[in-house]
C-alpha cells in the first residue's frame, strides 16, 4: 500500500512536471530543433527568393506569423466539424483566407514590402509549413497547444529566413538596410560595414540563396554530428564504468565467499 | 445522402466566413490601397515630368476602344503645356502588362514605363533593362522596334500600347479617312479580309457609343503608274454612303471625283447607275472598283446558296449539267420574278499550277462565273485554290478587269488577259468554256 501511495505521488509528480515545459518545449522546437527550414527543408521556395535582404525575411517572416497562427487556430478550433474527405480543401481555404487577408493589409500598410515580396505573398497558400501544421499538428491538439505551436514555429522560420537574409545581404552589399519596405518608423537607413572590396554579387541572387542555405544547413549538420559524438563518447564511457563497477562488484564477492570457505 | 449534405454545408459556411472575412479586409484597406497606387502613380508622372503642378497641372481624360486606357495633359505651375502622359494596358497570353507613356509637347518620348505586369519577371526584366529604355528619345510618331525582341509577347504588348498612344498624339489617318464619310466614326474594326479577288477587306465603323454607322469594302487600284487604297461605304441598310481616299496627300487631287459619288449617298445599291459619273481618269477609277464591287454585293442570294453548297466532290463522279465541257460541272439559270431570264450561272474547276504532291494529281481552282443575260460577264467567283501565293494572285487580280465586260471582249482581249501564268491560262479556258457554252444555250 505504501509503495502504491508512492507511485501515484510520483505519477502526478512527473504529469505536473511534464506540463508547463512541454508548452515551453512545444513553442521552442521550431528555432532549432525542429526548424522548419534547417531542418525539415520545409518553405524553402520563399526561403531562397525573398531573402536577398534582411528587412525582406523579416517581412516574409511576419507574414507567415500572421497566417500560421490564424490557421492552426481556426484549424484546431473546428477540427472536429470538418468532415475527413474534405479536410485539405478546407485547410486550404482557411489559410488562403488569411493570406489575401495579410496580402491586402500588407498593400494598404507596408506598401514597400508588397511590391518586393510581389508573387512571393500569395504563394504562402503554397508553402508546405502552413498546411504541414494545420494537418500534423492543429488538427491533432487543442487550440492553446496549436497557436504556440503556429507561433514558435513561424518565428523559427523567421529566424530561418533572418539568417539567410542577413547574411545574403552583407555578403552582396557589405552593409544592411533597414526602414526601407517595413514600416520601422525611420527613413531608409543603412548600416553599412565598408566592405565594399569584399562584396559579392552573386549572394544577392537565388544562386547566393542556394549557396548561404547550403553552408548553414552544412554548419547545423556538423555541430549536430559533433553533438552525438560527443554523446557517444559519453554513452560509452558510462558503459565501461558500469562495467568496472559490476567487475568490482563480482570481484569482491568472489572475495568474499573466498573468505567465508577459508 | 446526409454525410455529402454535411459536407456541403460545412464547405458553405467555412466559404461563407471567408469570403466575409475577406470583403471586410478590403472594405477597410481598400481605400489606402487605392491612395498608395494614386501615390505610386503620380511617383512616376513627376519623374517624368519635374515641373509638373501635381495640384491643379493633371487633366484627365479617358479613352475607350483603344489599349491606351487614360491621356493625361500635363501642365506646370505657369500653366503651360508640358506633355502628355498615356496609361495603356495590354493583355498577351502570358497575363497583363501596364504601361505609362511619357511624350513632351514636340512628340518625343520622355520616357516608358512599365508599372505593372504578371508576364514572367526574368523575361521583363532585362526587356525593360535592354529594350524599353531605348524608346526614350525617340519621336513618338517614328518609333524604332527592336525586331528579335519584337517578337516575344511582352515587347509586342508594349508597342501596341506605343502604337495607340501614336494614334492619340499624331491622330489616326485611317480614321480621318473614314470620317470623311462617316463624320462621327470613332472606332473601326476589320470584319473580312480576302486572300483572292477584287476586294481587300470589308471594315467595320462605328461610332463612340459603339453603334454601327456601316461598311467599307477596300482595295489597291492601280492608278497612273502608281497603286492607290480606295474604299467604298455602304450603310448598314444597304443604302450608298460614298467614297473614301485612304492617301491623305490625293485626297484633295480627288476631291471632285469623291464629290461626284455623292449623287449616289442613301440610294439602295439596285438603283445605282454608274454610267450617269462623267468619264474622267480618276472618277473612272472609282468607278471601276464601285462596279466591281456592286457586281458583287448584288449576286443573287440564290446564286449565293448554290455556290456555296455546291459539291464538288460529287460533281466529280457523277454527270454533269454541261455535257461537253470538261471543266463545268454544273450550269443554271436564274429568273426574276417575272421569270425573266436574268443570268447563266456556271459552277466548275479548271487544272491550273496546284499541284498534290500526296497524290501526284493537279488540284483545280474550283471556280464559277455568272454571265448576265447581255452576255457581259457579272462576276468570276474563286471558290477554292491552291495556286502559287503571288503567281497565282496577279491573274486572280487580272482577272477581276474581266468583270463587266461582253460576250466580245473576252474573246478579243483574252490572250492579252492571261499574263502567261499557268493560273492565268486555267481561268480563262474556263471562262471560254462557260461562253461558248452560253452562246450556244443563250444565242448571241
Amino acid at each position: 500500500m505504501k509503495g502504491l501511495v508512492i507511485d501515484m505521488a510520483t505519477n502526478v509528480a512527473k504529469k505536473t512536471t511534464t506540463k508547463t515545459p512541454g508548452q515551453l518545449a512545444n513553442f521552442t522546437k521550431g528555432f532549432i530543433k525542429e526548424n522548419p527550414v534547417f531542418v525539415f527543408l520545409l518553405g524553402l521556395c520563399p526561403a531562397l527568393a525573398v531573402t536577398s535582404t534582411l528587412e525582406t525575411s523579416l517581412g516574409m517572416g511576419l507574414l507567415v506569423v500572421f497566417v500560421l497562427v490564424l490557421s492552426n487556430v481556426v484549424v484546431s478550433l473546428i477540427k472536429n466539424f470538418i468532415p475527413k474527405e474534405v479536410k485539405i480543401p478546407s485547410y486550404i481555404v482557411i489559410i488562403s483566407t488569411f493570406v489575401t487577408m495579410v496580402g491586402l493589409l500588407t498593400e494598404a500598410f507596408a506598401e514597400n514590402l508588397f511590391e518586393s515580396l510581389g508573387i512571393f505573398i500569395p504563394l504562402i497558400v503554397v508553402n508546405c509549413l502552413i498546411l504541414g501544421r494545420a494537418e500534423s499538428f492543429a488538427s491533432k491538439n487543442n487550440v492553446l497547444s496549436s497557436a504556440i505551436d503556429g507561433l514558435g514555429m513561424a518565428l523559427g522560420f523567421t529566424f530561418a529566413l533572418m539568417l539567410i537574409g542577413l547574411s545574403r545581404e552583407f555578403l552582396s552589399t557589405g552593409a544592411i538596410a533597414y526602414g526601407e519596405y517595413l514600416p520601422l518608423g525611420v527613413q531608409g537607413s543603412i548600416l553599412n560595414f565598408e566592405t565594399h572590396l569584399f562584396n559579392m554579387a552573386v549572394f544577392g541572387g537565388p544562386a547566393g540563396g542556394f549557396i548561404v542555405i547550403g553552408v548553414i544547413l552544412a554548419v547545423m549538420q556538423a555541430i549536430e554530428i559533433n553533438k552525438k559524438k560527443k554523446a557517444e563518447i559519453a554513452r560509452q564511457k558510462m558503459i565501461e564504468e558500469k562495467k568496472r563497477l559490476a567487475l568490482e562488484r563480482k570481484r569482491q564477492k568472489e572475495l568474499e565467499s573466498a573468505g567465508g570457505q577459508a | 445522402m446526409l454525410d455529402k449534405l454535411r459536407i456541403a454545408l460545412v464547405l458553405l459556411i467555412i466559404g461563407a466566413v471567408s469570403g466575409t472575412l475577406i470583403w471586410g479586409t478590403h472594405t477597410l484597406t481598400n481605400d489606402r490601397i487605392q491612395e498608395n497606387r494614386a501615390r505610386a502613380r503620380l511617383a512616376v508622372y513627376v519623374e517624368m515630368f519635374p515641373d509638373l503642378d501635381v495640384t491643379e497641372g493633371m487633366t484627365f481624360e479617358d479613352i475607350s476602344h483603344s489599349s491606351i486606357r487614360q491621356k493625361i495633359t500635363m501642365r506646370n505651375d505657369a500653366g503651360a503645356l508640358i506633355g502628355y502622359a498615356f496609361l495603356g494596358s495590354e493583355t498577351n497570353a502570358f497575363g497583363f502588362i501596364d504601361v505609362v507613356i511619357g511624350v513632351d509637347p514636340s512628340g518625343t518620348i520622355i520616357d516608358v514605363i512599365v508599372t505593372d505586369h504578371n508576364n514572367t519577371e526574368t523575361y521583363v526584366r532585362p526587356l525593360i533593362a535592354n529594350y524599353v529604355v531605348k524608346f526614350a528619345g525617340q519621336l513618338i510618331t517614328d518609333v524604332q522596334y527592336d525586331a528579335q525582341t519584337g517578337a516575344t509577347a511582352s515587347y509586342t504588348s508594349i508597342r501596341r500600347i506605343i502604337e495607340a498612344a501614336k494614334l492619340l498624339v499624331a491622330g489616326d489617318p485611317v480614321l480621318e479617312a473614314y470620317q470623311t464619310v462617316f463624320a462621327d466614326a470613332a472606332r473601326y474594326e476589320e470584319t473580312q479580309t480576302f486572300s483572292s479577288g477584287p476586294i481587300r477587306s470589308k471594315t467595320s465603323i462605328f461610332d463612340e457609343t459603339d453603334t454601327l454607322l456601316g461598311y467599307v469594302y477596300e482595295s489597291n487600284v492601280p492608278f497612273e503608274e502608281d497603286t492607290i487604297e480606295i474604299g467604298v461605304a455602304i450603310y448598314p441598310d444597304e443604302t450608298f454612303a460614298g467614297v473614301v481616299i485612304f492617301d491623305e496627300t490625293i485626297r484633295e487631287d480627288f476631291k471632285d471625283a469623291v464629290e461626284a459619288f455623292t449623287v449616289f449617298k442613301d440610294l439602295d445599291l439596285e438603283a445605282i447607275d454608274l454610267e450617269e459619273l462623267e468619264d474622267a481618269p480618276r472618277i473612272n477609277v472609282l468607278k471601276e472598283f464601285t462596279q466591281i464591287l456592286l457586281s458583287i454585293l448584288l449576286l443573287d442570294d440564290e446564286e449565293l446558296a448554290r455556290l456555296r453548297e455546291f459539291d464538288f466532290d460529287a460533281a466529280r463522279a457523277g454527270e454533269t449539267s454541261v455535257p461537253g465541257a470538261d471543266r463545268l460541272h454544273e450550269t443554271f439559270a436564274i429568273y426574276d420574278e417575272n421569270d425573266d431570264f436574268i443570268s447563266q450561272v456556271y459552277i466548275g474547276e479548271t487544272i491550273g499550277y496546284g499541284w498534290d504532291d500526296a497524290t501526284n494529281q493537279p488540284i483545280p481552282i474550283e471556280m464559277a462565273v455568272v454571265i448576265a443575260a447581255d452576255g457581259t460577264i457579272k462576276n468570276i467567283i474563286i471558290i477554292d485554290h491552291q495556286e502559287t501565293p503571288g503567281i497565282g494572285d496577279i491573274a486572280f487580280d487580272a482577272m477581276d478587269r474581266l468583270i463587266g465586260q461582253s460576250n466580245t471582249d473576252i474573246y478579243n482581249k483574252s490572250d492579252a488577259y492571261a499574263s502567261a501564268t499557268y493560273t492565268g491560262d486555267a481561268i480563262r479556258d474556263f471562262i471560254k468554256d462557260a461562253l461558248s457554252d452560253f452562246n450556244e444555250r443563250v444565242g448571241d
